[in-house]
């Protein structure tokens, strides 16, 4: 089920109602079955791959508790093998037979291995993180393993975050299934607000963009260098309104029924760092990298040439998680590149004043910088193919040109409607880290709360008039 | 609990103002002679083109001996001038990629003639895989009544339909913002003057088809069953591309138990045709006038051969 949909818009309100009028001791039970009913509107017989998964790390997770020494490690690896296994099988055996494949022609070699004709599993590399991320904390102690079949089901399956995060912790989510929960009016405006947000930025900002980036980027070859690149800014825009629409609708969701999601974007766009960059993009994932394998590898610990290792391994596998192809991981392993770079420079005075200042026109010249680094990685992950990035960039670098001033492929917005949903993307891109602060609840930020149901009417009026309302998934629901 | 419910009333009733004042706005403000509506979204529909022309040139008391309904196929396909020469008088009442639902609509509200004409059902399969919202919208936009519009809204609750709806509310009286179709003609019929050149693509895959297309088009004939209305499905030619037929043929098989249960006769041109892919089409879908004369020809003997004309 989609948060775009108009069934969530019965299925919402109905869960969330049905919630608060049931004893707490079935409370679990009522967001378990919601859970698999939001699952199942995609392709209902998945719900076996999801039921593998926790079964494994159910039982490892007690496994690992009631053992001690070497059984505990072994309990730990058959778990993460295993859970790994499901996601490799699903997402990543049909691009290393690809790659097989074709080095096997490559070197002359006449074999071939059949490629599998299977639909990956939606959600598939969040659900699994997140039960990675169980069974490591249990291990390590952080966390009790859970023995309550049915909450630690809901753990891995809770519907506002199932499919594309934010990937939550044991340690901060597991007890609130415990919790009684209210029905109280900070939650509940709270996750209002946050759900009418991210719907704005998910349906007004990124599906209207959505369609000028599917056409520019569809036919590179017939548009010029500078359309590419406008292209490329507004993949930009696309993919942050996209994802952290969701994460927003996915935290307001769970607010509403009083339950706490950490945190997983915080106005990215205004970083003057990369390495702020990913403070504050996709958090709830760069802090399982950081905290399941960059430490665990040495971290910063072991001096620099491991530290830079460490940082383009993470990295790389990080571009990987994202998708099964070369491009994901060459955007990956760019931005370790750039931390790299980054750490390199921070042994030059200016560069380490420039990330100590707090002037507002430092952040705003060192945000247009790293936006402009962080726009070229886009390209690779918005890419097919390696050979179609290839082609994106050296068209903008060449400023190569092409027949009409306006390309082909937007003849259908004309210039009017191009200019109109550019001025909307800089609109919002003025207003995003304000209407953020206030969505969230900031500290110190205060807004007249007539103000504030004002601005919310007038946000919910545009997504029902200006939303795209096509057929268009979350960009992330394909990872 | 009472607070919850007053701000979330309060919510919906501001949303719901700012949503008409938005409307008033965007159908008002004209940029370049566009309403900013239709420069924003693309299912906001500007009033005219052939939708428009069909439910103005269409006279309920005139005897039409035939009325075609159906997508682009049924306004560039069926010529009256053919038809006036084997002695009937057609009307060709099809807008473009209009699907089942929304001949099942036109046909119950709009196109009702006085007497009783054959009704030509023009199937045309690619309608039958979409979600249908750009025909929708564009005879939402430019239906004559809003009763009708209304119908089209209801029958596919859609947040696009009902958003176009709106806007046709708060552009009522404004004039005709698209000009005719190029070589409008009359009756409905509009050809296309142009020669393919370029073979169109393949067509591969599997195509997934709209169920709810293939539930209109049993309705549409039960309506016509049980209004004692005569009809005729027709496949309009295609022009002869690798994949075409396959598809054609899936689509045949989808909607074989309706025609079967309802014993409707069904004239299948598709692939059935020797006409020339280069002389006789004007592009992928639409056929020239050379290819309508050959093609209305033998579709007349074919009525009459199945007596469904003197």
């Amino acid at each position: 089920m989609l948060f775009n949909s108009l069934e969530f818009l019965i299925f919402f309100p109905l869960v969330t109602a049905m919630y608060f009028l049931l004893p707490h001791q079935w409370r679990w039970f009522l967001l378990l079955v919601a859970s698999c009913v939001f699952y199942m509107f995609f392709i209902p017989y998945y719900i076996l791959i999801l039921l593998v998964t926790i079964l494994i790390d159910y039982f490892a997770g007690m496994w690992i508790e009631d053992s001690s020494g070497k059984k505990r490690k072994w309990y730990l690896w058959m778990s993460i093998v295993s859970t790994c296994l499901v996601l490799f099988v699903f997402k990543y055996y049909n691009f290393f037979i690809g790659n097989f494949n074709e080095l096997a022609s490559l070197i002359g070699w006449n074999y071939s291995l059949d490629i599998l004709k299977i639909i990956l599993p939606i959600g598939l590399s969040f659900h699994t993180f997140q039960s990675l991320s169980y069974v490591v904390e249990v291990y390590r102690g952080n966390q009790k393993a859970e023995r309550h079949f049915g909450i630690y089901s809901l753990y891995v399956m809770f519907y506002p975050q199932l499919v594309a995060g934010p990937i939550e912790r044991p340690q901060n989510i597991l007890h609130q299934f415990y919790e009684k929960n209210e029905p109280n009016y900070p939650d509940f405006s709270r996750g209002i607000q946050l759900m009418i947000w991210g719907l704005f930025k998910k349906v007004v900002i990124a599906d209207n963009v959505s369609t000028m980036v599917d056409a520019l980027y569809a036919h590179p070859e017939d548009v010029s260098g500078i359309w590419l690149l406008f292209g490329s800014y507004l993949f930009a825009v696309q993919i942050y309104c996209d994802f952290s629409g969701y994460s927003d609708m996915a935290i307001g969701a769970a607010r509403v029924m009083g339950f706490r999601l950490m945190e997983n974007f915080n106005t990215p766009y205004v970083s003057k760092s990369i390495r702020e960059f990913w403070g504050r993009w996709h958090i709830s994932l760069s802090t399982w990298f950081r905290d399941y394998l960059y430490i665990p590898l040495g971290g910063n610990r072991l001096g620099e040439w491991k530290t830079n290792r460490n940082l383009l391994l993470v990295f790389a596998i990080s571009g990987f998680w994202h998708g099964a192809n070369w491009t994901f991981i060459v955007w990956g392993a760019l931005h370790g590149i750039y931390l790299v770079i980054e750490n390199a420079l921070k042994k030059v005075k200016w560069f380490s004043n420039y990330l100590l200042s707090e002037k507002w026109w430092v952040r705003i010249v060192g945000a247009t910088v790293i936006f402009q680094f962080v726009v070229f990685g886009w390209i690779f992950f918005r890419a097919e193919s390696m050979q179609n990035a290839w082609q994106i960039i050296t068209r903008i670098v060449t400023l190569a040109p092409s027949k009409e001033f306006i390309p082909a492929a937007l003849a259908m917005f004309g210039p009017i409607g191009i200019l109109l949903k550019a001025g909307l993307v800089a609109l919002f891109l003025a207003v995003d880290p304000a209407v953020y602060k206030v969505s969230k609840g900031a500290i110190g930020v205060k807004m007249n709360s007539n103000l504030k149901l004002v601005l919310f009417s007038v946000l919910l009026a545009a997504i029902v008039l200006f939303g795209y309302w096509g057929d268009v998934e979350f960009i992330y629901f394909q990872f | 609990m009472k607070k919850i419910f007053t701000k979330g009333i309060l919510l919906l009733a501001l949303s719901a103002m700012f949503y008409l004042g938005f409307c008033f706005v965007i159908n008002k403000v004209q940029i370049s002679g566009k309403r900013v509506a239709c420069w924003f979204n693309p299912f906001f529909q500007r009033k005219g083109g052939q939708e428009y022309r069909i439910v103005r040139d269409w006279q309920p008391e005139k005897n039409y001996d035939i009325v075609v309904l159906g997508s682009s196929h049924a306004y560039r396909g069926y010529d009256p001038r053919e038809f006036e020469n084997a002695g009937a008088s057609l009307y060709a009442a099809g807008s473009g990629f209009q699907n089942t639902l929304a001949t099942y609509v036109l046909a119950n509200n709009v196109f009702k003639p006085k007497n009783d004409p054959l009704i030509i059902v023009d199937l045309f399969d690619q309608t039958f895989t979409d979600d249908g919202m750009g025909s929708f919208t564009r005879l939402i936009e430019n239906l004559p009544d809003d009763h009708s519009a209304w119908q089209l809204v209801s029958r596919q609750p859609d947040i696009r339909s009902f958003n176009s709806y709106m806007c046709r509310l708060f552009s009522k009286n404004i004039a005709p913002e698209v000009p005719d179709e190029p070589g409008y003609l009359r009756d409905g019929y509009c050809p296309k003057p142009d020669t393919m050149t370029v073979l169109p693509p393949a067509m591969s895959g599997d195509k997934k088809f709209n169920e709810k297309f293939i539930q209109y088009l049993d309705r549409l004939l039960d309506y016509f069953d049980n209004n004692k209305i005569r009809y005729v499905l027709v496949s309009h030619p295609q022009p002869k591309v690798d994949g075409y037929d396959v598809f054609h043929e899936q689509f045949r098989n989808k909607i074989s138990s309706v025609i079967s249960q309802h014993k409707a006769q069904y004239l299948d041109y598709n692939s059935n045709h020797d006409l020339d892919n280069f002389k006789h089409f004007a592009d992928a879908n639409h056929l020239n006038q050379a290819g309508v004369s050959l093609f209305n020809q033998r579709l007349i003997a074919d009525m009459r051969a199945n007596g469904l004309r003197d």
